[in-house]
């Protein structure tokens, strides 16, 4: 017999419990020594081992005093044994053991980890969910030489599945090196290892992965070539990278072949003081395509351990911070360290053959997408339409701004809906994908890789507001996304008429794309601030502006003032933001990172977005102004010369 | 001291959480303590959220996913027949439970554990830490309305799961 149940009723019953923990939060030195095994082996020792150190002895502390309140040592309790040390053997799955989970969609924690590499060196970890739940992880490693120069980078971006194995995985990519951890693939899975600067590795990207496998190699001990090969899904060799680099003179040069494609070359050579550096890059007979001159700026130091190895403390603070506490390597001498600067990325000028240049300010180094600096790598994907990481056409720029101008003409910022829609092509690389989790949404979709085709698409949007007397109001919006707006929909509604936002109870958005082979139906209820739909196609969003983000004229003045300024350029308020800080993205683009994390910590945004008056056709510039402990600043310009 | 703050305000419903998703109090163990683990790695980030519960419970179940092989080997090497049993130690049974048998009850909790992963986070999650719609949203990333129709379809396949098994028994 059929029987239905109360299912939330019964739901609550079968999973409520009352149990608290019996676990002793206890750790041992050799654990977390093993844990460091893989997948991350050389992560940084001094930081992990110092907060178990402080962990071993203030949780101990904790449980010998019961400070644990409330949670008694019952018939439960388990001291946690640690088991045998469990070496991962090729060809089982990766587990991410030591991924620091961030709330999805964050950006890394800034440096995560350095210290015991002879030299800094960075690593975080990027775990973010796109909204089904997916997960993805971009890992980043970047070693520094005594100048503070990038000697090596490897980034892998790589999914997990609903079973917590890795996927599939990007390739890594190499700049320059003289060997670090790296990661491999094997039996279709990606592994993290140590290696010896003289490798082989072997990248096989499986199903729904790249569609092509990988390999690299690094000829000799020094790491003066570097030979990477891609394949298509048939073995059939494709590209080759051939990269020489002299660690001794901070040169390297690269070599790209696409079969049937392009070839490239770029070579980069840094300065003996290191506060500039000069990328060239060359087409496939020789001819210089263009030159980029990277300024850089010291914005503060790190202290660094003398030896390469780990070291500890016992009474430094958990984190890792050498500056205070008594450091020690590992085998009880005491650890000496190096003071070496930070250098910030301040500024790229490109020059091209033509003569043209191009200036774009405020990247810092860890910006992983600045859109110039990837040039070299969206290249390698020559076989993109669309280099997705090409600036922003000024003319198409111009026209964005013109439309989001007319748009807001009139309409107070608080009274109004807004609500955005994108689309982008099908096929989204990794890097693509990386941003489009981080929610950026104007330039992204720009740089994102959307072909001319699509964007013809017809897109019509139908807005439903419920009112407060429970009636209804629907407003119909044709766009035909062909008009100079890009991959960027955008609307405003006037709500005063309707009572103002609080007269609002709901609003729903039923969008519907057409003409890009496929067509879906999107509906958002809006109960909440704001609400984001996407695929691989498009995303949307639609919220509500809060109130909170009132620009009233006194203010506009005041940021115009700071403008001019720090900048000495009239500007034009074009889009604010207030957004709760995991969805503050723009940073990503504009690029006063410490700013930017600062605001992010406060935890709410409030920016504003000015269009600059360059008095020339020719030059786009932005600008996003942020308040920062009271005090409005600029967090960051972009500036487009054509 | 945060590290005993945040064992002091977190640890019940992070246990709670890490029990109910990996249904072995080894494993739940394990679970729990790593994601302090974890946690006490980012103290100076946590000091400055408003939730760090919450952000608990997104380690926790993003370290749950990456093991979640892991656990589901030792299930098979030490299978569990009886879901949780220590829970119901002790409890008296209320009104409710004598509305629902104890057979409802362990069907329905199989179901849940059978449940894909994405919809099994978010049951646990809302009727075992009690959190809200928007909380699950915040702690997995996903939008409210992506939360609410997951529930949803959670709460269809456990019945149908239910119904089904009602019918073989029949």
């Amino acid at each position: 017999m059929e029987k239905k149940p109360d299912m939330d009723a019964l739901l609550r019953r079968a999973l409520q419990s009352d149990e608290t923990p019996g676990v002793k939060l206890m750790v041992s030195m050799q654990r977390k020594e093993k844990r460091t095994r893989a997948p991350l082996p050389r992560r940084v020792l001094g930081v992990a081992l110092t907060a178990l150190l402080v962990l071993v002895c203030g949780l101990g502390t904790l449980f010998v005093t019961g400070a644990l309140q409330g949670r008694k040592a019952t018939e439960g309790d388990v001291e946690v044994v640690v088991p045998p040390e469990e070496e991962t053997p090729r060809g089982e799955p990766f587990y991410f053991d030591d991924i620091i989970p961030t709330t999805p969609n964050n950006w890394p924690q800034g440096f995560g980890a350095r210290g015991d590499y002879n030299g800094p060196y960075d690593e975080w970890e990027l775990p973010y969910t796109d909204g089904d739940g997916v997960a993805y992880v971009l890992s980043r490693t970047l070693l520094y030489d005594a100048a503070h120069m990038p000697l090596f980078r490897t980034d892998a971006y790589y999914l997990a599945d609903e079973n917590g194995q890795v996927a599939w995985g990007a390739y890594p990519n190499i700049v320059a090196g003289v060997g670090s951890s790296a990661f491999s693939l094997a039996d279709g899975l990606l592994y993290y290892e140590n290696a010896n600067p003289a490798w082989v590795e072997r990248y096989y990207a499986p199903l729904n992965g790249p569609e092509y496998m990988f390999e690299k190699r690094i000829n000799d001990e020094r790491g003066v070539a570097l030979t990477e090969i891609g394949y298509d899904a048939q073995g059939k060799e494709t590209k080759r990278v051939e990269s020489t680099y002299n660690i001794d003179r901070l040169e390297t040069g690269r070599s790209v072949y696409v079969y049937g494609a392009l070839l490239y070359r770029f070579a980069m050579q840094y300065d003996s003081a290191g506060n500039e550096s000069q990328r060239t890059y060359y087409d496939a007979d020789g001819v210089m395509v263009y030159r980029d001159v990277i300024s850089y700026k010291i914005v503060s130091t790190w202290l660094v351990p003398v030896r390469d190895e780990a070291v500890y403390s016992e009474d430094a603070p958990v984190g890792g911070d050498y500056t205070q506490g008594t450091w020690f390597y590992q085998d009880g001498t005491p650890a000496t360290f190096l003071e070496l600067p930070i250098y910030e990325r301040t500024k790229i000028t490109r020059y091209m053959a033509d003569g043209k240049v191009y200036e774009q300010y405020g990247m810092s180094q860890w910006n992983v997408r600045h859109p110039w600096y990837e040039v070299a790598d969206a290249l390698v994907i020559a076989d993109s339409p669309i280099n997705p990481f090409a600036p922003i056409p000024p003319e198409v720029c111009e026209s964005l701004f013109a439309v989001m101008r007319d748009s807001i003409a009139g309409y107070p910022f608080s009274d109004s809906i807004w609500f955005c829609v994108t689309y982008r092509q099908k096929t989204v690389y990794l890097t693509d994908a990386f941003t489009r989790q981080s929610g950026f949404r104007s330039n992204t979709d720009y740089d994102g890789g959307f072909s001319i085709e699509q964007m013809k698409a017809q897109i019509d949007m139908w807005l439903t507001m419920t009112l407060a007397d429970g009636s209804e109001r629907t407003e119909n919006l044709d766009v035909q996304a062909e008009d100079g707006m890009g991959g960027w929909c955008q609307m405003w509604i006037d709500l005063g008429p309707l009572g103002g936002p609080e007269n609002i109870q709901a609003a729903s958005l039923r969008v519907v794309f057409g003409g890009m082979g496929e067509r879906e139906d999107i509906v958002m209820e809006v109960p909440d601030a704001w609400e984001r739909y996407h695929n691989n196609w498009y995303d949307a969003w639609l919220w509500l502006t809060p109130k909170a983000a009132d620009l009233t004229e006194e203010l506009d003045a005041a940021l115009r003032a700071l403008l001019q300024e720090q900048l000495g350029v009239d500007a034009q308020m074009f889009w604010w933001i207030d957004y709760v800080a995991d969805e503050f993205v723009a940073p990503v683009w504009y690029a006063d990172t410490e700013l930017v994390w600062a605001l992010r910590d406060a935890n709410r945004i409030t920016a504003y977005g000015y269009i600059i008056n360059t008095g020339s056709e020719n030059r786009c510039m932005q600008a996003v102004l942020g308040l920062f402990n009271g005090e409005w600043r600029i967090v960051g310009v972009v500036d487009v010369m054509e | 001291m945060i590290q005993e703050e945040l064992v002091s305000t977190c640890a019940d419903a992070v246990y709670r959480f890490c029990r109910s998703v990996t249904w072995r109090r080894e494993d739940a163990e394990d679970l729990f303590q790593d994601t302090f683990f974890s946690a006490f790695r980012q103290l100076r980030r946590i000091e400055k959220m408003d939730s760090p519960c919450g952000f608990l419970l997104s380690t926790a179940a993003y370290l749950w996913r990456s093991r979640k092989r892991k656990y589901a080997r030792r299930r098979d090497i030490a299978p569990e027949t009886e879901f949780a049993p220590e829970l119901r130690q002790g409890s008296a049974p209320s009104a409710e439970e004598e509305f629902f048998s104890q057979e409802e009850i362990t069907l329905c909790r199989r179901m849940v554990e059978e449940l894909p992963d994405n919809y099994r986070l978010l049951v646990v999650m809302y009727y075992t830490n009690g959190l809200r719609v928007n909380e699950i949203a915040s702690a997995l990333g996903i939008p409210p309305g992506t939360v609410k129709s997951r529930l949803s379809q959670a709460r269809s396949m456990i019945e149908k799961g239910m119904v089904s098994e009602y019918g073989k028994e029949a």
